[in-house]
C-alpha cells in the first residue's frame, strides 16, 4: 500500500503566526461567502434534508469501517456519537439506547434509528436540524483522529492553495471601521508588480465603490476571478492622490518557508545574527512547493558562512509526502521513519546527500507543531542530525487520506499511523528539552530575543481586532482544505 | 540562427534548388543532397581555420573554410568538402594533419591524414562501440572509451604517424564522456548512471571511483579548481505527479561542480546547480563550455536551447536554439553548436558570450553565422520518432524527454515512481528500450498490450504532457522499433557453455524464453512490491551485463545476488563453481 495515497496531515492548531495566518484571509473571506450561499439553498424540503444527512450518516459510519487505521465499530460510533450529542443538549440519553443500538446490523437499522432520535414528538423536542447538527459534529468527533468534511467548493480552493497554484492578485486585507486595507503585498505578486503598496486602501473595485461599512467578504469575492482576468482598482495611500491600476489575476506564488523577516524588496532574510553564522527558517507549511524553495534556500545560503541553521517548526502542518522528502533533503542514508495502515507497513529510507552536509542543524517544535512538523523533528534527532528545541507532545500521530464522498466532498480520514525510525509507535515519545538550551548554547541571549519576535508579533496581531475575524467552522473548513492534494 | 527543419521542410522548391547546389559541392559520395546529415560531433583544426563536423547519419567529414574577417562573411556557407568515413562517425578529433574519427557501428578508429586531400590513412579495430575521444597532444596519446564493452583504450602514435593500441583497462561501468586532467588525470564518466572513474595518465592506472546521486552525464569541463558537469536526477522517492515534476522533485536538470581536489578524496564534495525551474525545465543539458570566470554555455537538448549558466545562480539566460542542440565544438575564436535533427551547424563569437544579455540581444545574429552541412530536409519516419523521443516538449514544461530516463534508448539505470504499477509508493527500475519491440506486454505489470499505449501512457502519468497526435505516436513507435538489442557478448567457452545448460536445467526458459528471453505472460515469482502487486513481466534478459541493478524494486546491484540471496526460481541451491557458469551465461547474452 502506497503512503502516496494518504492524503496529509491535519493542520491541527495551524497558521500560528501573522504573517501565513493573514495571507489566508482572502479565502477565508470567499469561503464564508460561499457557505452563507450553501445556507440559503438549504432551505428547501427539510425531509428531505434530514434523509440526505442520514444517508452520508451512514455513508461516513462505512467509510470508516472501510478505510480508518483504527475503526470502532459502527454500533460503538452510532452509540458514542449520540450520547456526545445528548451530553451537549445537556440531557440523558433514552434509557434503552445502548441495548437498541447493539442489536442493530443493517444500514437501513441504523438510519432509523437515527432518524427517530433526530425527529422527536415529545413535547421537549430539538429542533430537527439543529439536532441534526450537533449528532453529525459529535460523529466527526467520535471518530479518532480529526475527522472532517470538506465540501466540494473549498476542496477545489484548498487544493490551489495547498499545491502552491493560488490564483490572485496576491493581497492581504483588513478592514478596521474604516475602508480596506492592504496589510500585506506578496512579493513577486501581480499586486506587488502593479505598485500596490502596504497601506494602500481600496476605494473601488472595476467602478464598484467600496464603502466603510462595506462587507469585506463582497469586496473579496469581487478581487477573484479566474487567472488571465484583469481586476480595475482604485487605490490611495494616506492623503496622496489616488491611483488607478489594472492588475491581472495569476498564479501567485505564496512562500511556505519564511526567514526572520520580509525585506522591503521582498526577499527574505534567513540570517539571524550579524556575523551571518545562523540563519532561521520557518516553516510555515510543508507542501509541494517546499522543497525546491529548500533547494534555492540551500544555494543562497552557499558560502555564506552559515555554520548553524535554526528550523522553526513550531506550527504549521504539511503533506506526508512533501515531508518525506525534506527530511531525505536534510538527511543522509538513514531511516526516516515508517507508516502503518491496515494493509502493512512502509519504510520510508533518505538517500544519501544533504542539503546543509556540514551544518549545525536545531529544530524548534511546541505543542502547536503539525504531526508532519513532528515526523520531520524525530527523523533529524533519531538520525543524529539535529537538536531538538521543545518538546513532542503525547498524540499518536495519524495520517490522513482525504476519501471521495458521494455528493462530491471529501471526508478526511485517518487510514495510518506513523512509527519513528526505531518503529515505536508514533506517540509519547517524551523528549524533553527547551528553548532554554539555546541560551545555554555557544550564542547569545539576544538569538533567543530574536527568533521570539515573529512569535509575539504573530500572537498579538492574531489577538488584534484588524485581524479579519472568522467563523471558528469556516476556519476549520479551510484546515481541511488546506491538507489535500491532488495527484 | 538555426533553421527548424519542420519549417524548411514545407517548401519543395527549396529543396530541389539546394539539391542542385549542394550535389555540386560535395564531389565524391553520391549522397542524396537532401539527407540528414544528422552532425554527432565537431573539431576545429590546430590553426583554427577549418572546422570539421562527423555526420553519424549520412556517415560523412564535412569540412568548412572559416577563414574570413567577419562572422558574416561565412553565414550560409557549404562545406569545402565531404567524404564518407565510416558507417557510424560519433566523434572527430583534429591533431596535427589528421583527423581521428570513431566509427561505433564497425567499432572502429579511422584515421584520415592530409594530404593534397584527406585520405584513410589507418584502420584500427576497437572494443565494441567506441563513443568518444581524447587527444593528450604532448604525450602523443589517445584515449578511446568503449560504451557496451566497458572498456578504456589508449593508443600511441608512433614516429611515423601512425596509431597503435597500447593498453586497455576495464571499467566497472558503461563509460562515455572524458576530460583530461591538467594534474596528469583523466576522469571517465558513466554513459548512464553518474559514474566517474579517475586515471593515472602516466601508469594508465585507476586511481578511484565515485557515484554521484544522478545519471546522464552530458559532458565535462574542467577549471583551475573544478570540474563542471551536466548532469540530471530522479528522484525515486519523489512521484511522477505533476506537483512533483512541476517544482523539481521529481527530475532535475543540473550543473554540478566537483572540486578538483575532492576527486582524490574519498567521498566528492559536489555541489549542484539548479538549471530547470517551476515553469521553465532544462530538460537534458548536455554540452557544457567554460566561457571564462563563472559563466558556462550550455546545450540544453531536451528543451532545444542554449543557455548561459552561472555556477549557484543557474540559468542566467536561454535561448530556443534548433531542434535538439546536443554538442559544442570551440576553438579560440569561435564556437560551434551542433544540433542532431538539423543540417546547419551554429557558429558564434566566442568573445561576445561573455557579454551579458548576449543571448537575448538584437545584435545576436551580428555574432553568429550559420554553416549549411547541406539542405534543410523532411525527416523519416524513424528520424522524427527520435526527436520526438529526445524532446522536452513531451512533459510538463520541458523538465524531461523520453532520452531523460531511457537515456540513447538505454535505460538511465535509475528507478522512478510513477502509476503504471497502479499507483505511487512503489518506485520501479527504468527498462532499458533496446529490442523492445519485440517484449510485448509492457510495464512491470504486464498490463499493456500495445507500444502505442505504452506511449500514450508514459506521456499522460508519467511526464505530465500533452497528448500526441497518432502520426507523432506512430513515429515514435518507428523510432522504438528501430531501437536493437546490443550484440551478444559470447566467448564461447565451456564454462559459458555449462552455464547455458543450467539455465536450461532450471528451466529458466519457461518465462525468459529464447529469442528475446521474455514472454508473454506475468508471473508470481515472489517479488510482490508496496503495492500489492505480486505477478510482474519477465524481464528479457538480452543486455543483462549492462544493467546496474535487477528485478522491479532494484533491489540488488549484483546479479549473483538474485540467485544467492533470492534463490530466484532455484530447484536447488547452486554450487558456487555451477553460479560462476550461470552468470557467465547471462552476461553473454
Amino acid at each position: 500500500m502506497g503512503y502516496d495515497k494518504y492524503g496529509f496531515y491535519a493542520w491541527e492548531k495551524y497558521m500560528f503566526f501573522g504573517f501565513h495566518f493573514s495571507l489566508l484571509n482572502i479565502l477565508f473571506l470567499t469561503l464564508a461567502l460561499a457557505a452563507t450561499n450553501a445556507d440559503a439553498q438549504h432551505v428547501g424540503d427539510q425531509d428531505a434534508q434530514i434523509d440526505r444527512e442520514l444517508d452520508q450518516f451512514i455513508e461516513i459510519i462505512n467509510l470508516v469501517q472501510e478505510h480508518h487505521v483504527l475503526p470502532p465499530t459502527k454500533q460503538e460510533l452510532v452509540h458514542r456519537c449520540l450520547y456526545g450529542t445528548y451530553v451537549a443538549l445537556k440531557r440523558l440519553p433514552p434509557g434503552d439506547l445502548s441495548n437498541r443500538i447493539s442489536e442493530l446490523t443493517e444500514d437501513k437499522q441504523f438510519k432509523k434509528l437515527l432518524r427517530e432520535q433526530v425527529i422527536s414528538d415529545a413535547p421537549d423536542k430539538i429542533v430537527p436540524m439543529r439536532m441534526l447538527g450537533l449528532m453529525r459534529e459529535s460523529l466527526l468527533d467520535v471518530i479518532p483522529g480529526q475527522t472532517r468534511i470538506i465540501d466540494a467548493k473549498n476542496a477545489a480552493v484548498g487544493q490551489s492553495l495547498a499545491e502552491n497554484r493560488y490564483v490572485g492578485i496576491g493581497i492581504q486585507l483588513t478592514q478596521n471601521g474604516s475602508l480596506a486595507t492592504l496589510v500585506r503585498v506578496i512579493p513577486g505578486g501581480t499586486a506587488y508588480k502593479a505598485g500596490l503598496i502596504k497601506g494602500d486602501k481600496i476605494l473601488s473595485v472595476d467602478g464598484w465603490q467600496v464603502s466603510e461599512s462595506e462587507n469585506l467578504g463582497e469586496l473579496v469575492q469581487r478581487l477573484r476571478g479566474p487567472e488571465g482576468s484583469f481586476v480595475e482598482l482604485v487605490v490611495q495611500q494616506g492623503d496622496e492622490p489616488k491611483r488607478e491600476v489594472k492588475i491581472e489575476r495569476a498564479v501567485t506564488f505564496i512562500a511556505t518557508i519564511n526567514g526572520i523577516e520580509e525585506l522591503s524588496s521582498g526577499e527574505q532574510r534567513y540570517q539571524l545574527t550579524s556575523d551571518d553564522k545562523i540563519a532561521y527558517l520557518r516553516f510555515v507549511q510543508i507542501g509541494p512547493s517546499t522543497p525546491h524553495e529548500l533547494r534555492k534556500i540551500a544555494a543562497k545560503l552557499r558560502g555564506t558562512g552559515v555554520e548553524e541553521l535554526i528550523l522553526d517548526m513550531r506550527s504549521g502542518g504539511g503533506l506526508l509526502h512533501e515531508t518525506i522528502l525534506i527530511a531525505d533533503q536534510l538527511l543522509g542514508v538513514g531511516t526516516i521513519g515508517f507508516t502503518q495502515d491496515r494493509n502493512g507497513i512502509s519504510k520510508h529510507k533518505s538517500k544519501d546527500g544533504e542539503l546543509f552536509d556540514g551544518i549545525l542543524l536545531r529544530v524548534m517544535i511546541s505543542n502547536q507543531s503539525g504531526i508532519g512538523q513532528l515526523l520531520l523533528a524525530r527523523a533529524l534527532r533519531d538520525n543524529r542530525r539535529a537538536i531538538i528545541d521543545g518538546e513532542f507532545p503525547a498524540s499518536i500521530g495519524f495520517v490522513k487520506k482525504h476519501v471521495p464522498l458521494s455528493d462530491g466532498g471529501k471526508l478526511q480520514l485517518a487510514t495510518a499511523v506513523l512509527r519513528s525510525k526505531d518503529g515505536t509507535l508514533f506517540s509519547n515519545v517524551g523528549l524533553r528539552t527547551s528553548f532554554d538550551s539555546i541560551l545555554q548554547s555557544q550564542h547569545s541571549k539576544s538569538l533567543w530575543n530574536s527568533i521570539k519576535l515573529p512569535y509575539e508579533v504573530a500572537k498579538s496581531a492574531r489577538n488584534a481586532k484588524s485581524a479579519v475575524e472568522l467563523a471558528p467552522e469556516v476556519q476549520r473548513e479551510i484546515n481541511d482544505g488546506m491538507s489535500s492534494q491532488s495527484n | 540562427m538555426m533553421v527548424c527543419p519542420r519549417r524548411a521542410t514545407n517548401s519543395g522548391l527549396l529543396v530541389v534548388a539546394w539539391l542542385l547546389f549542394v550535389a555540386l559541392a560535395i564531389e565524391p559520395t553520391g549522397l542524396l543532397a537532401v539527407d540528414l546529415r544528422s552532425p554527432s560531433a565537431g573539431t576545429f583544426s590546430p590553426d583554427g581555420k577549418t572546422l570539421f563536423i562527423a555526420n553519424r547519419a549520412t556517415a560523412t567529414v564535412s569540412a568548412f573554410d572559416l577563414r574570413a574577417a567577419e562572422l558574416s562573411e561565412i553565414d550560409g556557407r557549404k562545406p569545402s568538402w565531404e567524404y564518407p568515413v565510416g558507417t557510424e562517425p560519433v566523434d572527430i578529433v583534429a591533431f596535427d594533419d589528421q583527423l581521428l574519427v570513431l566509427d561505433a557501428e564497425q567499432a572502429q578508429l579511422i584515421v584520415l591524414s592530409a594530404g593534397s586531400q584527406y585520405q584513410k590513412q589507418q584502420t584500427i579495430s576497437l572494443p565494441d562501440r567506441p563513443v568518444r575521444i581524447v587527444v593528450n597532444p604532448s604525450k602523443r596519446k589517445a584515449f578511446v572509451t568503449c560504451l557496451w564493452s566497458k572498456q578504456l583504450v589508449r593508443l600511441d602514435q608512433g614516429n611515423d604517424g601512425k596509431w597503435k593500441q597500447s593498453a586497455q583497462i576495464s571499467l566497472p561501468f558503461c563509460p562515455r564522456e572524458m576530460l583530461l586532467l591538467p594534474n596528469k588525470q583523466l576522469l571517465v564518466a558513466g554513459a548512464f548512471a553518474a559514474k566517474l572513474a579517475c586515471l593515472d595518465l602516466d601508469a594508465f592506472k585507476l586511481l578511484g571511483e565515485h557515484s554521484l546521486q544522478g545519471h546522464g552525464i552530458g559532458s565535462m569541463v574542467a577549471t583551475e579548481e573544478a570540474v563542471f558537469l551536466t548532469m540530471q536526477r530522479i528522484d525515486p522517492a519523489a512521484h511522477s505527479s505533476r506537483n512533483d515534476i512541476h517544482w523539481g522533485s521529481l527530475i532535475s536538470n543540473q550543473m554540478v561542480k566537483i572540486p578538483l581536489s575532492s576527486l582524490a578524496d574519498k567521498k566528492l564534495s559536489p555541489v549542484e546547480t539548479e538549471l530547470g525551474q517551476p515553469g521553465a525545465g532544462a530538460a537534458d543539458p548536455s554540452a557544457i563550455l567554460h566561457l571564462g570566470q563563472k559563466r558556462f554555455l550550455m546545450t540544453l537538448s531536451g528543451s532545444a536551447e542554449l543557455a548561459i549558466v552561472e555556477p549557484n545562480l543557474g540559468i542566467v539566460e536561454r535561448l530556443q536554439a534548433g531542434v535538439g542542440p546536443s554538442r559544442i565544438a570551440s576553438s579560440d575564436r569561435y564556437v560551434a553548436v551542433l544540433d542532431r535533427f538539423s543540417n546547419s551547424v551554429l557558429v558564434i563569437d566566442r568573445e561576445a558570450l561573455l557579454n551579458d544579455g548576449v543571448l537575448s540581444s538584437d545584435n545576436w545574429g551580428e555574432s553568429s553565422a550559420t554553416l549549411r552541412l547541406s539542405a534543410e530536409t523532411e525527416l523519416t519516419t524513424v528520424q522524427r520518432g527520435e526527436q520526438l523521443f529526445r524532446s522536452g516538449t513531451l512533459s510538463h514544461d520541458s523538465w524531461m524527454s523520453c532520452h531523460s530516463c531511457h537515456t540513447d534508448g538505454h535505460s538511465s539505470g535509475q528507478q522512478n515512481d510513477n502509476q503504471s504499477d497502479g499507483g505511487f509508493g512503489a518506485p520501479k527500475r527504468i527498462p532499458s528500450l533496446l529490442g523492445v519491440a519485440e517484449t510485448a506486454p509492457w510495464a512491470w505489470t504486464g498490463k499493456v498490450a500495445s507500444l502505442e499505449e505504452q506511449i500514450e501512457n508514459s506521456i499522460a502519468s508519467t511526464m505530465h504532457g500533452k497528448p500526441l497526435e497518432k502520426e507523432q505516436i506512430a513515429d515514435l513507435v518507428a523510432y522504438l522499433n528501430s531501437l536493437k538489442p546490443t550484440k551478444y557478448a559470447t566467448v564461447n567457452s565451456s564454462e559459458e557453455r555449462a552455464g547455458g545448460k543450467i539455465f536450461e536445467r532450471e528451466n529458466c526458459g519457461k518465462c525468459h524464453s529464447n529469442g528475446i528471453f521474455t514472454s508473454a505472460q506475468t508471473y508470481d515469482v515472489g517479488f510482490s512490491d508496496s503495492q500489492g502487486n505480486t505477478r510482474f513481466n519477465p524481464p528479457s534478459l538480452r543486455g543483462l551485463r549492462l544493467r546496474s541493478s535487477y528485478l522491479h524494486d532494484g533491489r540488488f546491484q549484483d546479479l549473483r545476488d538474485v540467485f544467492l540471496k533470492a534463490q530466484h526460481q532455484l530447484s536447488a541451491e547452486l554450487t558456487e563453481r555451477e553460479l560462476d557458469q550461470l552468470l557467465q551465461y547471462l552476461n553473454s547474452l
